[in-house]
């Protein structure tokens, strides 16, 4: 008959778990490198399209956020019930200064070779009046923004 | 051999316990302050500016006219329709090539005109915009199978030069004009 040691109850652990912290920092270097630390609270309702004929979004470093809905909450009481814009953190009311600015100032942010690739993404509250959208849409193009994503989510072929 | 064995001093232990813990906490504060969802949209490429336009005059048959209203109804060239129909006749419309005589001549002088008004909730334009979208993207599918023996989808991941030629055969033309009629009733 083989000897059979058992060990005495000791409590030392088999497995070497010195490596845990390893696989965690792991995960962690991941989450950083595929994540964006959402810089921006939205101060307004902003339930986005769903549709099918999307494409993903490429280079999201080059992707500046106008968000466009009703505010929410407490902003009611400050900003009303229209439709307001949302650039970076601020609701903005007068467009066409702020529009001009929000894009010269996002754009001087971009190294050099990138500028003309700089794309808009258009997060608009699927309530909001077209109105609105279609007067930010001309403010972009005189600030010579074209490169343009109308936000949405994806959806199956549902009518 | 000689076995090693633990010098009498013990070594110093780091409690490497709380190592994991503080790994996580990290972690979970990266989790909770970023976002994952992957961008998602459609991509537009708007006009440049121009200060003064000239109102092109194009032959009706390359113009497809579509009325939307407040009341989230649409006509298609005077006709009233539902969503599910603009595809199909856009399709026809586009991918004409000159057989019929109502519809376009060529995709690339084809235009589709949307009309509305600016207090329209933002969702159904959007839907509108789908699907005239889903209706290039059909064309051009069943055009680069034709041709290339791929979609356009993987033709994207393959040649870029590919790509190019079914995009420029079936460009994108659309015009939009929202004003502030409020109901649209015609």
């Amino acid at each position: 008959m083989a000897k059979f040691q058992t060990k005495s109850g000791k409590g030392t652990p088999e497995i070497p778990t010195s490596a845990l912290p390893d696989i965690i920092f792991i995960l962690l270097f991941f989450f950083m490198a595929v994540t964006q630390i959402r810089e921006v609270t939205l101060k307004i309702k902003n339930q986005i399209p769903k549709a099918t004929e999307l494409e993903k979004v490429k280079d999201r470093s080059l992707v500046k956020y106008i968000y466009i809905g009703k505010p929410a909450g407490l902003f009611e009481k400050i900003h009303g019930t229209e439709d307001k814009i949302q650039l970076n953190d601020r609701i903005v009311d007068d467009l066409k200064a702020e529009i001009g600015s929000f894009v010269k100032t996002e754009r001087d942010n971009l190294p050099e070779n990138k500028r003309r690739y700089m794309k808009i993404s258009l997060k608009v509250d699927v309530d909001s009046k077209l109105g609105i959208v279609t007067d930010v849409k001309q403010e972009l193009r005189k600030a010579d923004a074209l490169l343009l994503n109308l936000a949405a989510n994806p959806r199956g072929e549902v009518y | 051999m000689i076995s090693n064995k633990h010098s009498r001093k013990t070594d110093i232990a780091i409690p490497s316990g709380s190592m994991a813990d503080i790994a996580f906490l990290l972690l979970l504060f990266f989790i909770v302050v970023s976002k994952v969802d992957v961008e998602m949209g459609i991509a537009v490429k708007l006009p440049k500016w121009i200060a003064d336009p000239k109102p092109t005059i194009l032959p009706e048959r390359e113009i497809l006219m579509v009325n939307l209203n407040a009341s989230e109804e649409m006509l298609i060239r005077g006709k009233p329709s539902k969503l599910n129909d603009l595809k199909e006749t856009a399709i026809l419309f586009i991918g004409n090539m000159g057989q019929l005589d109502k519809y376009s001549t060529d995709p690339k002088k084809a235009i589709v005109v949307l009309k509305g008004s600016r207090a329209m909730r933002y969702d159904f334009y959007f839907q509108v915009y789908n699907e005239i979208n889903a209706a290039y993207k059909e064309l051009r599918d069943e055009y680069a199978l034709d041709q290339f023996g791929y979609t356009l989808a993987e033709l994207k991941t393959t040649d870029p030069e590919k790509v190019k030629s079914v995009i420029d055969r079936f460009p994108i033309r659309l015009s939009e004009e929202f004003s502030e009629e409020l109901e649209y009733n015609e």
